[in-house]
């Protein structure tokens, strides 16, 4: 094959290989997707909070039963 | 079906395109029509005359807009002056204005549309001549609404900053039909993108590049896309905090097949709470982001120093200084444009003596500065960057959105001052001596306060470098001739020691806007 002809056939297989252009990217789809990993993220947190809120309110519930109950008993030390 | 939504459809056509045409046709007088109804958003249309801004609001839009209106944040809002005050007109009402016939049309073709009546802004401006200060605090504002108003199941539909107008120097959000009713189990905050685009990214590539606001508004009404400041930023600064998320992350996500309607669906969560977690989360998150993009103090520019470079003395300031204040208390203009205002100090004193004041600079660092100033003064200033020898043209669809510069100049102001300016536009832009004095004709209807600088001052020589020819035959005595086509000359002054005199100009009566 003359040199000239792999031209031309490099050429038209470049051409017709070419990656796919879009005209109509959406250069706003990365940011979306973006929040909706973020609020996925808020979204476990949401139930963390809750997890860490009540795991509190029983430590709570403990020191305040331990208060009620050495309230309950007066002067314990005299 | 098909039916009544083509009725529907019709009928709203109907209204915008009589409405359009009144706004068109010669019953109002040219000069009262200063600006084109907004018609991007279908729940609406606005009026802006010269004294009074109408909006009429479609049966599309009339749900959401009452929704707003009633809730007690948006009554908050409208009392602490963020949100514009609103009013409701009587339909009735409108036969006293101009475009009486679309009353009966829109009346009889849509029976479920309202009229309000909004304070007018004294003088609209845009994101492209705001200095980054400005930018950032309409993103304070907007972020503060979206957050405010999760309570109350309302949101935004759009996050931009043509919403937001500056009365002086604060913020007022305008367009009061981007409010919407919210379903309280979607956790996405939709305008999230768009904000990034027109607040965070702008401030972003200023902060980094020092793009101005007028580069990146100017030719793009949306602002910047993430893809874009990517590109601007080399390999090591995209993998930097400011950069990470904001852009870099977004821009690889955004990679790909570019068909993914599927993220863009509404969801709804089961749980409201969650929802209502989540959505406050994004929210506060981007406005931690929006701080870390404020505009750093003391930035340093040429123009900057001025108050402190200038060829003045403290003794020739004084006198200066004197002279102008003088003015304002003979004269107390209610409206004064401050040409090339530098840090402020006369817009300042203009607005101690009771003025609404425009402020324009073509630097935007000393205008973030004064803007700071007149805020934490409370001083009724507007600054903007703006350049008299090219002013901000015309912008938007068919260039009909926002107006030029000069159109809404045009006798807007009873006092415009021009103080170390003509030198600039003579020397620096070429413009001749009588388009400087018609321009400052045009703009003003009563006043003019001007510095004549002779070119033997040393500033003007700097300016002048070896072109002195050229203004040979300018001298003061040719100034105060050319003057005597538009104005007269109420009193001049001399500034001792100086190469400068300042002079008091009346515009004449045959120059007067009708």
């Amino acid at each position: 094959m003359k040199r000239s002809k792999v031209y031309v056939m490099v050429i038209i297989l470049l051409i017709a290989t070419q990656a796919r252009v879009h005209a109509y990217t959406d250069p706003g789809t990365g940011t979306m997707v973006w929040q909706l990993l973020l609020a996925a993220s808020f979204g476990v947190m949401f139930y963390l909070r809750r997890i860490l809120t009540w795991a509190r309110g029983l430590r709570g519930r403990d020191v305040r039963a331990e208060e009620e109950v050495n309230a309950t008993i007066p002067n314990q030390k005299s | 079906m098909l039916r009544s939504s083509d009725t529907r459809f019709s009928g709203e056509l109907w209204i915008r395109r009589s409405l359009w045409e009144a706004m068109q046709s010669c019953e109002i007088p040219s000069e009262e029509l200063v600006e084109a109804p907004s018609f991007r958003d279908p729940s609406g249309s606005v009026i802006v005359r010269r004294d009074r801004v109408l909006r009429i609001v479609n049966s599309e839009g009339t749900r959401d807009f009452k929704a707003f209106l009633e809730s007690r944040t948006a009554q908050k809002f409208v009392a602490e002056g963020q949100v514009v005050g609103t009013r409701s007109v009587d339909v009735d009402a409108l036969e006293r204005f101009p475009f009486e016939n679309d009353s009966k049309g829109f009346s009889s073709h849509d029976a479920d549309a309202i009229v309000v009546e909004h304070d007018r802004i004294p003088f609209r401006n845009y994101p492209y001549e705001w200095p980054p200060e400005m930018l950032h605090a309409a993103g304070v504002l907007t972020l503060e609404m979206a957050d405010r108003l999760v309570d109350d199941a309302l949101g935004l539909k759009d996050a931009t900053p043509y919403n937001i107008l500056y009365r002086g120097a604060t913020p007022v959000f305008v367009d009061v039909l981007s409010f919407e009713r919210r379903d309280p189990a979607d956790p996405i905050w939709r305008p999230y993108a768009q904000f990034v685009r027109t607040f965070l990214l702008p401030l972003l590539v200023n902060k980094h590049f020092g793009v101005p606001m007028a580069q990146v508004f100017s030719g793009r009404r949306d602002g910047l896309e993430p893809e874009e400041v990517y590109r601007l930023a080399g390999p090591l600064k995209r993998l930097t905090p400011a950069f990470f998320s904001l852009v870099s992350v977004a821009t690889w996500l955004g990679k790909g097949d570019p068909d993914k309607g599927e993220i863009y669906k509404k969801k709804a969560l089961k749980n409201a709470e969650q929802a209502k977690f989540i959505l406050r989360s994004l929210i506060r998150r981007t406005k931690r982001s929006l701080m870390r993009l404020e505009p750093t103090r003391n930035v340093k520019s040429n123009w900057s120093g001025y108050m402190h470079t200038n060829n003045y003395t403290e003794a020739h300031f004084l006198a200066k200084d004197r002279f102008v204040e003088s003015v304002f208390r003979e004269f107390v203009p209610k409206s004064v444009l401050d040409v090339g205002s530098n840090t402020g100090h006369f817009s300042a004193s203009a607005a101690k003596c009771g003025a609404s004041v425009v402020a324009i600079d073509t630097d935007p660092v000393v205008v973030g500065k004064l803007w700071r100033r007149a805020k934490d003064e409370k001083l009724d200033i507007l600054p903007l960057v703006a350049n008299l020898s090219s002013p901000t043209p015309a912008m938007g669809w068919r260039n009909r959105e926002c107006p030029s510069f000069l159109e809404r100049s045009r006798g807007r102001f009873d006092c415009v001052l021009m103080l170390a300016v003509i030198h600039h536009l003579l020397v620096t832009e070429r413009v001749p001596l009588s388009e400087i004095l018609d321009l400052a004709a045009d703009m003003t209807t009563d006043l003019c306060v001007m510095e004549f600088i002779d070119p033997d001052d040393s500033m003007f020589k700097r300016l002048v470098r070896g072109r002195e020819s050229l203004f040979a035959a300018l001298t003061q005595p040719a100034f105060e001739a050319a003057c005597e086509h538009r104005f007269e000359v109420v009193r001049s002054q001399h500034v001792d020691g100086t190469k400068r005199w300042l002079y008091l100009l009346r515009k004449k009566a045959q120059c007067q806007v009708n």
